[in-house]
C-alpha cells in the first residue's frame, strides 16, 4: 500500500484520475475500522487531511461553504450553521472521534445513521464533487443510493458542503436515539427544517428528513405536505408523526429492532417540533 | 480490635498509587519492550462449532517477519487451561472446536502487524456441525454432547426443610421465570500478557491478570516444566471483574510456550473484539422461581430452578452456580427452600467470574418475586423485606448462623427513612411515567464453597521507620493496596506515606489463591494485620528496652514509640528501627490468615459456608419517557452493611462502579449472536454505560463489627451489582405497571411493552 498526502486539490484530483484501486482518508474513524475488520489494503491511500482549501466553514454570496475537510467538532462548535446541523454533529461519536472524524468522510461513508447527513437533507444542501473532468453540483437528496453507496465516482472528490441562504434563515431541529446516552449510534435519526411566514406565522416550507429507517437517509415529503401552510397544534403534529412513521421502512440490526424504530420516530419527530415552534432560538 | 480507637482505618485515604496511574507512569503489560520483542496473533474460528480437518500454515510462514505459527501439538503439556474441574479447555483447539471465536493457532512475528498479516493467511479446513445454542438445545433429549460427558456441567442441589408442606400450608403461591443476558467485562484494559525468558532459566511473564498463581500454575503444565520455574508478575492492571481469571491462563500459557520455542520475549495482546469473543462473559441465566407466603407476608417456602448457559467450557461454571444455588433465596429467613441450579455447555464463548458471580442474576429474580408478593398481599415492598429480613442469630438459607454483623434490618430501616424526605415528581406530565423500585441482597464473602481461604503476607520495616508490605492478591483498581498500606499503618504507628505495596510477584509471596470473592479486605487484610502485628513485636520489644519498661507501657503512634502514660515520653521510630536491626531482631515477617472452612453436607448445602455476608438494601426512582422509553434515574439510594469501612472514599468508588455495572446488566447490555457468533464485539454495538449514563448513586455504610476480619471488615467489590440491577428493575415495573421477566430491560424492551399495553 502506498500512502500520498496531497498538499492541494489540483494534486489530489491528479492522484485521483492517475490511479485505479485507491481510497481517500480524512479522519478515518469509518475507513480504518473498516480496513481492519476486512484486512484489506487500497494500493493507494491518498490523505486529504492537508489540503487547506477543504477545511474550514465559510460565508459566501449563495450562503455557507463548508470544505469536506472540516471536522465534526469544528461543525459542532460553529454558532454560525443551522442548529439541526450543528445538533447533528455534536451527537456523532465521542470528542476523539469529533476531533478527527470530518463531515465529508461523514457523507461519502453513506451509513443510513450518518447524523449529519439528514440536516444536510433538511437544509437542501448541495453538494461539489470535483475531478480533473471538471465540477459538478448535486444536491444531497440525490446522493446517497444505498448503505455505503453513493453517486460518487471513482475519480472524485467531495470537496464542498453548500448551504444556500434561504436555509440559513428559519428554524431546524435534530434530534437521535440510541442505545445509550453517551457515544453512541443513532437507531434512530431525525431532523426538520421549517420556514414560518414572517406575516401570518404559517408555515411556509418545511423539510423533514429521517435517518436510520431505511436504506439511505430519506425525505418525508407526505408529512412536509400534511404541515406545510398551516400553524399546526399538538394534533396535527401528532398526524404528521403518523405519517413519518408510515413513510420509513426500518429493519432489524444489531442496534435495534424495525418496531421500535417504528414506535420512537413519533416520540422524536414530535419532540423537534415543538422545539422548533416554542424555543426557534433554543439551540 | 473491636472498639479500638483507629488513626488509619476508616479514614479516607488517597489510592496510594493513584500518582503512577493519573500521570500516565504506570506500567501496564503493554508497555513493556524489549528490543527482541515478538508479537502473537491468535487465529480464531468463524464459525461456532466444527471438527477441525487441517490448519494449513505454509503461506503464514511466508508472511515478511512471520517466524513461527504455534499449534496445539507445539504445547508440550497439558494442551489445558481451567482454573477448577473438569478441566476440559485446551488453550488451542486441536481436533474441535467449540465456540465462534476460539483459537487454534498462535501466529508470532516480529510486530503486531505482521502477525495479523499471517494470521490471514493461516487456511482452517473446519466441517461445520450444527451448534447448540440455546439452554433448550442443550437440554434436549437427544442433543449432541458438546463434551464427552455431556451438557450438563455441573447440577447442585440446596435442601432446607421441607417445601412441599410449606407449599400446601401456604395463603399464597407465586411462580415466574426470569431470564438474564450475557455480559462483557468491558475493561479499560484488554488482556494483555508478555512472556519473556531473561536467561535465568526461568520464565517470567508479566502479565494484566487478576490470579498470578493460577497463571503460573497453568504455564508450567503446559510447558511441561516445574511450577518453581515459573515466574509472574502482575502489572498495574486496568480493571479486570473477574473476566482475566481464566483468559490470562489461556494467553500467558500461550505467550510462554511461543517465549520458550524462540528463546525471545513473546507479547499477546488481546483486541477488544478479541477480549469479548475469546474471553470470559457473565452467565446468562433462566431462573424458574416459586414462592409460599402466609397472609401476614411471612414466606413459608421457596422453590427455585437455576439454568445458568456457560457456553463451551467449564471455566468457572461450577462455583457460579455454587454461588447462584447459595444465594438464590435471598436475605431472608426462610425455613424451606429446595434450590437447583444447573450449568450448561452450548457452542458460544465460555463464561466466568464476572463482579457479582451468579448473585445478581438470582437475585434480579428473588427481588421481582418479593415485589410481587407485596403487590399480591396489598403490603409495602420494604415492610415486607423487613418482615422476613435475616437478622443475628437467624439460620439463612444453608442454615448458618451469625450472632452478629447481619446489619440487613438497618439497610432496610435507612432506606425507610430516606425515602421518606424523597417525593418523585408529580404524575401529572403525561410524557413521563416515575417509579421507586428497591431491592435487599446479601453476598457470601471469602471463597466459602469453593475451598480453602488462605492468604500469605509479608511485612518488612526498614531502619529509617519505612515499611514494606507484600501479598498475593492483586490491586485491579479496587484499591487493595491502600487498604492493605492502612492496615499495616494502623498497626505499626506509620504515616501511610511511608509505606510501600508491592505489586504481586509470584516468586516473592505466598500462593494467595485467586483475587475473588469480595475476600481481599477481610482475609487479605487479617494476613497484613497478623505479619504487621509479628514485627511490631520487635518494635515493642526494643522500645520497652530502650525506654527501660514494659512492653505494654509502650504505644507506636505517628512514628513514635510513645510511652502509654507519658505522650510527650518519645522515640523516633527510625531510632527503634535501627536499634532493632542491630540488636538481632526481626523487621520481617510473613504471616497467614486462614478464613474458617466451610463445612456443610454435600447433598443439600447445608451448613457453614462463608465467614460473613455483605447485607444491603438498594432504592432506586426513575422516569420513562412514554415515547421514546429512555430511562433517567433520579435517585439511587445504596445501602450496605460491609463491616468497618477502611477507606471510605475507596468504598464509595467500589459501590458506584458495582452499581453501574448492575445498571448495565439491568438496561443497557446484552451479547448478541447470529448462529452463535457475536454480531457486536466493539462498545460501539455493546452499549456498556459510558460517563454520560452514569446513575446518581448515593452510598451509605451502616456499619457492624465483622468479628472474622480485621477491625471488624467485611467486602464491597461486588454486592453493589445485584442491588443496582435488580432495583432497577422493580422502578420500571412501578413506574409502567409492566413487570420485566428478562434483563436487559433496553429503552426498546420498554418502548414496545408500552405501547403494546395501550
Amino acid at each position: 500500500m502506498q500512502y500520498f498526502l496531497s498538499a492541494t486539490l489540483n494534486e489530489l484530483l491528479l492522484v485521483l484520475d492517475s490511479e485505479s484501486n485507491s481510497e481517500i482518508i480524512a479522519g478515518g474513524t469509518d475507513l480504518v475500522i473498516i480496513m481492519e475488520e476486512s484486512g484489506k489494503r487500497p494500493e493507494k491511500l491518498i490523505d486529504i487531511t492537508n489540503i487547506k482549501e477543504l477545511i474550514g466553514i465559510k460565508e459566501e454570496k449563495f450562503g455557507i461553504s463548508i470544505g469536506a475537510v472540516t471536522t465534526i467538532a469544528k461543525l459542532a462548535a460553529n454558532n454560525s450553521l443551522p442548529c439541526c446541523l450543528r445538533s447533528g454533529a455534536a451527537s456523532i461519536g465521542s470528542p476523539q472521534i469529533r476531533n478527527v472524524g470530518t463531515i465529508g468522510g461523514n457523507i461519502c461513508n453513506a451509513s443510513p445513521s450518518g447524523d449529519t447527513l439528514t440536516p444536510l437533507i433538511c437544509l437542501n444542501a448541495d453538494l461539489l464533487l470535483q475531478s480533473t473532468k471538471g465540477e459538478r453540483l448535486i444536491s444531497t437528496e440525490q446522493f446517497f443510493l444505498g448503505p455505503k453507496k453513493t453517486v460518487l465516482k471513482k475519480n472524485e472528490v467531495l470537496s464542498e458542503i453548500r448551504i444556500g441562504n434561504r436555509y440559513l434563515s428559519g428554524s431546524s431541529g435534530f434530534r437521535m436515539i440510541g442505545q445509550r446516552n453517551g457515544q453512541v449510534i443513532s437507531q434512530v435519526n431525525l431532523a426538520v427544517w421549517l420556514k414560518r411566514s414572517a406575516e401570518s406565522g404559517l408555515i411556509e416550507e418545511i423539510r423533514i428528513a429521517a435517518g436510520s429507517v431505511a436504506p439511505t437517509p430519506i425525505r418525508i415529503i407526505e408529512a412536509e405536505e400534511m404541515l406545510c401552510g398551516t400553524n399546526p397544534g399538538a394534533k396535527l403534529i401528532f398526524q404528521a408523526a403518523r405519517s413519518v412513521q408510515a413513510c420509513i421502512t426500518p429493519i432489524n440490526d444489531v442496534r435495534s429492532t424495525a418496531e421500535y424504530r417504528q414506535d420512537v420516530i413519533i416520540g422524536l419527530f414530535s419532540d423537534i417540533m415543538s422545539q422548533i415552534l416554542k424555543e426557534p432560538q433554543s439551540c | 480490635m473491636r472498639n479500638q480507637e483507629l488513626v488509619q482505618v476508616g479514614k479516607s485515604a488517597l489510592k496510594v498509587d493513584g500518582r503512577e496511574l493519573v500521570t500516565g507512569k504506570a506500567k501496564f503489560s503493554g508497555d513493556f519492550n524489549f528490543p527482541d520483542l515478538l508479537h502473537g496473533y491468535a487465529c480464531r474460528s468463524k464459525i461456532a462449532a466444527g471438527y477441525i480437518k487441517d490448519i494449513d500454515i505454509s503461506q503464514a510462514l511466508k508472511v515478511p517477519g512471520i517466524v513461527d505459527v504455534v499449534l496445539p501439538k507445539d504445547i508440550l503439556g497439558g494442551n489445558i487451561v481451567g482454573i477448577l474441574p473438569p478441566y476440559d479447555q485446551p488453550v488451542l483447539a486441536d481436533k474441535e472446536i467449540r465456540y465462534a471465536g476460539e483459537s487454534f493457532c498462535l501466529v508470532v512475528g516480529t510486530s503486531v502487524r505482521a502477525a495479523k498479516a499471517g494470521a490471514r493467511v493461516v487456511i482452517a479446513t473446519i466441517e461445520p456441525i450444527p451448534p447448540i445454542l440455546t439452554i433448550d438445545e442443550a437440554l434436549a433429549k437427544d442433543a449432541r454432547k458438546i463434551h464427552a460427558a455431556g451438557n450438563i456441567t455441573v447440577s447442585k442441589k440446596l435442601i432446607k426443610g421441607d417445601c412441599a408442606k410449606a407449599f400446601a400450608e401456604s395463603d399464597v403461591i407465586l411462580e415466574d421465570t426470569f431470564e438474564t443476558s450475557n455480559q462483557e467485562h468491558a475493561y479499560l484494559e484488554t488482556e494483555v500478557v508478555c512472556a519473556v525468558p531473561y536467561g535465568d532459566g526461568r520464565i517470567t511473564v508479566h502479565a494484566s491478570c487478576q490470579s498470578p498463581f493460577h497463571i503460573r500454575g497453568h504455564i508450567a503444565a503446559n510447558l511441561n516444566v516445574p511450577v518453581a520455574n515459573v515466574k509472574v508478575v502482575q502489572a498495574y492492571t486496568g480493571g479486570s471483574f473477574g473476566g482475566k481469571d481464566d483468559t490470562a491462563t489461556e494467553i500467558g500459557s500461550l505467550a510462554a510456550v511461543a517465549a520458550v520455542r524462540q528463546g525471545k520475549p513473546v507479547m499477546i495482546s488481546n483486541e477488544r473484539e478479541e477480549s469479548i469473543v475469546g474471553s470470559t462473559l457473565r452467565h446468562a441465566s433462566r431462573i424458574h422461581y416459586r414462592i409460599a407466603a402466609k397472609k401476614d407476608g411471612t414466606i413459608t417456602g421457596k422453590e427455585i430452578k437455576i439454568l445458568l448457559d456457560g457456553g463451551a467450557y467449564a471455566a468457572e461454571s461450577p462455583f457460579v452456580a455454587m454461588k447462584a444455588l447459595i444465594h438464590s433465596a435471598g436475605p431472608y429467613k426462610i425455613d424451606n427452600i429446595k434450590v437447583e441450579s444447573t450449568a450448561l455447555y452450548t457452542n458460544k464463548t465460555y463464561c466466568g467470574a464476572f463482579r457479582g458471580f451468579g448473585v445478581p442474576q438470582v437475585t434480579f429474580a428473588s427481588e421481582s418475586m418479593m415485589d410481587e408478593l407485596a403487590k399480591k398481599l396489598k403490603m409495602d415492598p420494604l415492610e415486607l423485606r423487613r418482615k422476613n429480613a435475616l437478622k443475628p442469630g437467624d439460620l439463612n438459607a444453608t442454615s448458618q448462623v451469625f450472632q452478629e454483623s447481619v446489619g440487613l434490618i438497618e439497610t432496610i430501616d435507612k432506606v425507610i427513612d430516606l425515602n421518606r424526605s424523597y417525593t418523585l415528581p408529580s404524575k401529572k406530565q403525561d410524557r413521563y411515567l416515575y417509579g421507586t423500585g428497591f431491592a435487599s441482597m446479601y453476598q457470601g464473602i471469602s471463597n466459602g464453597a469453593e475451598g480453602i481461604d488462605v492468604v500469605g503476607a509479608s511485612v518488612q520495616v526498614m531502619q529509617d521507620g519505612s515499611a514494606l508490605v507484600g501479598i498475593g492478591l492483586t490491586e485491579l483498581g479496587q484499591g487493595s493496596r491502600t487498604v492493605f498500606a492502612q492496615i499495616a499503618a494502623e498497626v505499626l504507628g506509620i504515616s501511610l506515606d511511608k509505606i510501600s505495596v508491592k505489586q504481586v510477584d509470584t516468586d516473592t509471596v505466598h500462593d494467595s489463591g485467586p483475587t475473588v470473592a469480595s475476600r481481599s479486605t477481610t482475609v487479605g487484610g487479617m494476613a497484613v494485620y497478623k505479619a504487621a502485628g509479628e514485627v511490631k513485636r520487635s518494635l515493642l520489644k526494643m522500645a520497652a528496652l530502650m525506654f527501660k519498661t514494659e512492653e505494654n507501657n509502650i504505644i507506636l503512634k505517628d512514628n513514635f514509640a510513645q510511652l502509654v502514660f507519658d505522650e510527650n515520653a518519645k522515640i523516633p521510630l527510625n531510632d527503634v528501627c535501627v536499634a532493632a536491626y542491630w540488636t538481632g531482631f526481626p523487621l520481617m515477617n510473613l504471616s497467614f490468615s486462614k478464613a474458617p472452612e466451610a463445612k456443610y453436607d454435600q447433598d443439600t448445602t447445608q451448613g457453614n459456608i462463608y465467614i460473613a455476608y455483605n447485607y444491603g438494601t438498594h432504592m432506586m426512582s426513575v422516569r420513562i419517557d412514554k415515547l421514546t422509553g429512555e430511562v433517567k434515574v433520579l435517585k439511587h439510594l445504596a445501602v450496605h452493611d460491609a463491616g468497618k469501612v477502611v477507606n471510605p472514599k475507596a468504598f464509595e468508588g467500589q459501590v458506584e462502579g458495582a452499581s453501574l455495572t448492575g445498571f448495565g446488566l439491568a438496561h443497557l447490555e446484552k451479547i448478541q449472536y447470529r448462529e452463535g457468533v457475536i454480531i457486536n464485539p466493539n462498545l460501539a454495538d455493546y452499549a456498556v454505560p459510558t460517563i454520560k449514563d452514569r446513575i446518581p448513586s448515593e452510598t451509605i455504610s451502616i456499619e457492624t463489627y465483622n468479628p472474622t476480619g480485621p477491625y471488624g471488615v467485611k467486602g464491597i467489590g461486588e454486592p453493589p451489582v445485584s442491588g443496582a440491577a435488580a432495583s432497577f428493575a422493580n422502578a420500571v415495573a412501578k413506574a409502567t405497571g409492566i413487570r420485566f421477566k428478562k434483563l436487559p430491560i433496553t429503552r426498546q424492551v420498554i418502548l414496545e411493552a408500552i405501547n403494546r399495553k395501550k
